[in-house]
């Protein structure tokens, strides 16, 4: 089979790019999505707070999905679902299988990258302990309960103040479940300050910041875990365990780019997003090959999944119809108090470019700063900047083209010391 | 009230009690295997190294010398004919030191003692060289080329599957509680129906004290000693060639960095003997100690790529032997099992049957025995073509349900219906690797799940992880199950 | 659990002084200043109410917008929420489906039941009214997706 183009994944980020490749001119397009359904993430995010900016309206996930269903359907985009793909190289050659077609691959000129992410799994934490029955991820906990309609258990410890874990605090216990408390390691909490008010202050369920599990015990199911406070280096310190019952352990400890097939085709990828560094149109490091969503990072609201995924189908367009770009990139550093930047370098510096950010910390009244090896080119104030809220600034054409050196850093300067 | 009689029980489905049975059923005999979880290997099997060690460890002259060395001789044919990936991947014991060199020395003539073949030791500039992520400051090793790796617990589960193809039987969920000589054998009864049996085989790992007890056996008293483990990911994998070990000590072998044979890495495990014959957690001290350990080996260890973590019990008995006897006629013990017991189970198993026969079992061939097992599983190392004229005939195995391994749903429900089936998400994971991957189940398990619940014909919420009081959900949350 | 386990239950939320919650913010003010956080769109103002002697609302302040005066407004006398949960569908499968406006945070788990309560044919299309005047609240419970999507 060839294609021009073959979207992997059938998520927000990969509808959203479909219908922007498609409306840039090009029609043969195939998006291959695992589930019996597209939509990815969002058919399981049956909460709101999705298309706020996108759509000015306040949308659950599966309304949110439903919208770019409909633009997929309107342009008469082709959507294989049930179709896992399992092998991606540098040519751009895509295997995958299904049950009708069996293994096929499928030669494409370009090729989008919008394979979403995955959770953190208690193995990969090194909690100490038993391995019972009762222990799970939140959006796994979150496909039981609202794909399958099945509750995990009554008695919850929710270990992650992400917003996953908030989320699914309230949904337990509209459910029936008592959520016990929610843990935080960090001295703050990663998810939006709503969902805080919403998730557990409107059920009276704690949030303890500086603490963490520390030990799970119980033979065939979960009994117990102990609960212990951590210090400024996020250790445990001794005589604050306290034991909690329960029978069940959601964990919201992070979010893992899928990015399996990124490394197949020979992209390396960034310790600091855990995706492949791509420029402003989302190309990544091979030409034609573009990523963008939560392979690319793990963004905090689908309203940007769709903005980027738009960027990357207008390159991955614009590549196709062999529209070469000039200029000589020009590097976007992470400065101090940034932890990374999307993207992470710049070709054309003739149109605007919207660097996306995430701060190290917790910071107030400080300012974002790009700078070039001379002199400062850019600043804003802001009052509040967290890592769990992923920022932006916009570089006009002026700017870039002003930028001296081959290297924009992009840092925080506190007002105060 | 006439009892189902069997010419041999076996007890405890561990690899040891698997491949006895497999043995056993090479014969015109009934045979019943017993164990008393909700699967087989669910004891020490199910989290040990995996080691297929050379043989140069044990004492000459040992019960464990000779079974090691007549095992890892065995192993690569049994592995072929239960369909077991078997990696003959050589092992290294490596030394930092001169009282290292002097040990990894006298291991070296042990080996050769024990019949050990191929050894050699290696100068620094040829150990840098066929293992590069080994740390510089190691000076020689003890290289054994006929060491390799094999999934444990794979093995047990096949070899029992053959056992049953043969004809055996497995009672699953039943623990043995009384056993009672009778003129013709023993009666055995716990949580199961009572059967009788001709001859009964011990094989309970570290509860065979107990076991042995019930007939009035108290010769010997074995002691858990607890081993914790991580495993990184599948990328991992292709760091080091060989299985590296420390050169053991007066405290032990230590902790050994392994690829696996199905391509992650192992690090563990620690040793410390812990009270409950079912204290299989794992401890802050240990992992910390394992990495620690591990990073002394191999300095760019990925400490990061872990993506799981778990622990066994080791049945250590106290006469610094393996203690497989005959206590009382007709019954074998086959106790504390401990390394090198996976390798040594092959050898075990014929010595176990050989024992049987001394107590006057007649062992009279089967013309129809098969000791050919297809492998379970490993449909992602097929080519293309091979798995599209499988596809063909059968659909669902072009349904992918655990991305990580790439396991279809064809191979899922394999694990439901070939011998010995899974009755729970851990069987299936233990047989074809579903939720082993790196994301451990967080994407597949609801999936797998409904696979399990279909074929086995149970409503979604009684789906178990294990068995028994591990439920994987509580209830429906509303409306009535499809 | 191991025998030397120490088994405590937990403070109330606010007066443990590990817990970070709004409430604690809340009890720290005298009675006559609330903060709260607007939940009515993510950017989550903090919002700082000034209350009159007979506790209705003075002043708002930290809002970027109008509907946070409202929502302080409400906050303070009657809690208002978006319920979305699911809804089972004839075939067993689960139906997304919202309240078509918020409802009193008082009246949630009223309405959960009388969701929880029913069986919607999986012919069910996304906006379909699904309960009307849930709780009495006057709000619609509506489908937030296709029945046949729910597959």
């Amino acid at each position: 089979m060839k294609k021009q183009l073959v979207i992997i994944g059938g998520g927000p980020a990969g509808m959203a790019a479909a219908v922007a490749v498609r409306d840039h001119g090009i029609e043969d397009i195939l998006i291959l999505e695992r589930a019996a359904h597209p939509g990815g993430i969002l058919r399981q995010c049956i909460h709101s707070g999705f298309g706020l900016h996108k759509f000015k309206e306040e949308l659950t996930g599966p309304e949110y999905a439903w919208k770019y269903e409909q633009m997929i359907a309107e342009r008469g985009i082709e959507l294989m679902t049930g179709t896992m793909v399992i092998g991606l190289t540098q040519e751009k050659v895509v295997t995958a299988v299904n049950p009708a077609l069996g293994v096929f691959t499928v030669e494409a000129q370009a090729v989008i990258l919008a394979m979403g992410c995955r959770e953190r799994p208690r193995g990969a934490l090194n909690i100490p302990g038993t391995r019972p029955a009762g222990i799970l991820t939140a959006g796994t906990a979150q496909k039981f309960v609202n794909i399958d309609g099945y509750l995990p258990g009554k008695r919850v410890v929710i270990l992650g103040s992400g917003d996953i874990g908030l989320i699914m605090a309230r949904r337990m216990t509209l459910e029936g479940a008592k959520v016990e408390m929610v843990c935080e390691l960090l001295p703050y909490s990663g998810g939006l300050a709503r969902n805080i008010e919403q998730c557990l202050n409107d059920f009276g369920i704690p949030l303890l910041l500086s603490h963490t599990v520390t030990e799970i015990h119980g033979d065939r199911n979960l009994q117990t875990v102990t609960v212990s406070q951590v210090n400024t280096n996020r250790k445990p310190i001794p005589g604050t365990e306290r034991l909690v019952e329960c029978d069940t352990l959601l964990l919201s400890v992070g979010l893992i780019p899928e990015n399996e097939l990124t490394a197949m085709a020979g992209l390396t990828l960034e310790s600091t997003t855990g995706g492949t560094a791509v420029d402003e149109r989302r190309e990544t490091a091979i030409p034609g090959i573009f990523a963008c969503g939560n392979v690319l990072h793990v963004h905090d609201l689908v309203d940007f999944v769709s903005d980027e995924a738009e960027l990357a189908g207008h390159g991955a367009a614009a590549y196709i119809q062999g529209k070469a770009r000039k200029g000589r990139p020009l590097i976007v550093a992470a400065g101090t108090g940034v932890r990374y930047t999307v993207p992470r370098h710049v070709i054309e510096r003739s149109k605007p470019v919207k660097i996306y950010f995430r701060v190290t910390d917790v910071f107030r009244d400080a300012s974002v700063v790009v700078r070039d090896s001379r002199a400062v080119l850019f600043s804003q104030k802001k009052s509040r900047l967290a890592p769990g809220e992923m920022e932006s600034v916009t570089l006009a054409p002026e700017l870039l083209k002003r930028a001296s050196g081959d290297i924009l850093t992009v840092m925080l300067e506190v007002q105060n010391a | 009230m006439k009892l189902k009689m069997y010419d041999v029980a076996v007890i405890g489905a561990g690899v040891v009690g698997a491949l006895t049975a497999r043995e056993l059923s090479r014969y015109s005999l009934s045979v019943c295997l017993i164990e008393k979880g909700n699967d087989v290997a669910g004891g020490a099997t199910r989290a040990n190294s995996g080691i297929v060690h050379a043989g140069f460890d044990a004492e000459t002259g040992t019960l464990k010398a000779r079974l090691n060395v007549k095992g890892a001789r065995l192993m690569p044919a049994l592995a072929a004919e239960l369909g077991v990936h078997y990696r003959q991947n050589g092992s290294l014991v490596v030394g930092y030191n001169a009282a290292d060199r002097t040990e990894i020395q006298t291991l070296y003539e042990r080996g050769l003692a024990n019949g050990v073949e191929n050894l050699a030791i290696l100068d620094i500039e040829l150990l840098q060289k066929i293992e590069p992520a080994l740390s510089k400051k190691a000076i020689c090793a003890l290289y054994a080329p006929t060491a390799g790796v094999i999934c444990p617990f794979g093995l047990a589960i096949a070899a029992t599957g053959n056992a049953m193809d043969n004809g055996a039987d497995c009672l699953l969920n039943y623990e043995v509680t009384e056993l009672l000589r009778e003129a013709d054998g023993f009666r055995i009864s716990g949580s199961g129906a009572p059967i009788s049996a001709r001859f009964v085989v011990n094989a309970a790992g570290v509860f065979s004290d107990k076991i042995a007890r019930l007939i009035g056996d108290d010769s010997f008293r074995l002691r858990p000693r607890r081993g914790e483990y991580m495993l990184l990911d599948k990328v991992c994998g292709n760091l080091l060639n060989h299985t590296v070990f420390f050169t053991p000590d007066e405290k032990g072998k230590g902790v050994l960095v392994s690829p696996t044979a199905d391509g992650n890495l192992l690090l563990g495990p620690t040793s410390s003997f812990v009270t409950g014959k079912s204290d299989t957690a794992t401890t802050a001290e240990g992992l910390e100690q394992i990495l620690a350990e591990a990073y002394r080996q191999v300095p760019e260890l990925p400490a990061g790529k872990v993506i799981t973590s778990f622990a066994g019990l080791r049945a250590v008995g106290d006469t610094g032997d393996f203690i497989i006897n005959s206590p009382v006629p007709g019954f074998v013990n086959a106790a504390g099992i401990e390394s090198p017991g996976l390798t040594a189970s092959p050898a075990i198993a014929r010595y176990i049957v050989n024992l049987l026969a001394e107590n006057g079992l007649a062992l009279r061939e089967k013309p129809d025995f098969n000791p050919i097992r297809p492998a379970l599983g490993g449909f992602r190392e097929k080519t293309a073509e091979e798995q599209n004229a499988v596809i063909r005939v059968n659909p669902r195995y072009g349904n992918v349900i655990c991305r990580c391994e790439q396991v279809s749903e064809g191979e899922i429900l394999e694990a439901l219906t070939r011998n010995p089936i899974a009755h729970d998400t851990d069987g299936i994971k233990r047989r074809v690797r579903a939720g082993m991957g790196r994301c451990q189940g967080e994407f597949c398990l609801p999936s797998v799940a409904a696979v399990l619940a279909e074929e086995l014909g149970i409503p979604f919420e009684a789906v178990t992880k294990s068995g028994a009081g591990s439920k994987v959900n509580l209830r429906r949350t509303k409306g009535n199950a499809d | 659990m191991p025998e030397n386990a120490k088994k405590i239950s937990f403070a109330k939320c606010g007066e443990d002084s590990t817990c970070g919650t709004s409430r604690e913010r809340e009890a720290a003010y005298s009675g006559s200043k609330k903060e709260m956080t607007c939940v009515v769109c993510p950017t989550g103002c903090v919002l700082t109410i000034t209350l009159n002697a007979d506790k209705s609302v003075k002043s708002v302040t930290g809002n970027a917008c109008g509907r946070g005066v409202i929502y302080a407004e409400n906050e303070c006398v009657r809690p208002m929420r978006t319920l979305t949960t699911t809804a089972a569908l004839a075939n067993g499968r689960m139906l997304p489906v919202r309240t078509d406006r918020a409802v009193p945070r008082d009246t949630l788990i009223d309405c959960m039941r009388e969701i929880n309560r029913k069986i919607v044919a999986p012919t069910a299309k996304i906006y379909d009214i699904i309960i009307e005047n849930v709780a009495d609240t006057g709000a619609n419970v509506v489908a937030a997706a296709n029945g046949s999507d729910c597959a």
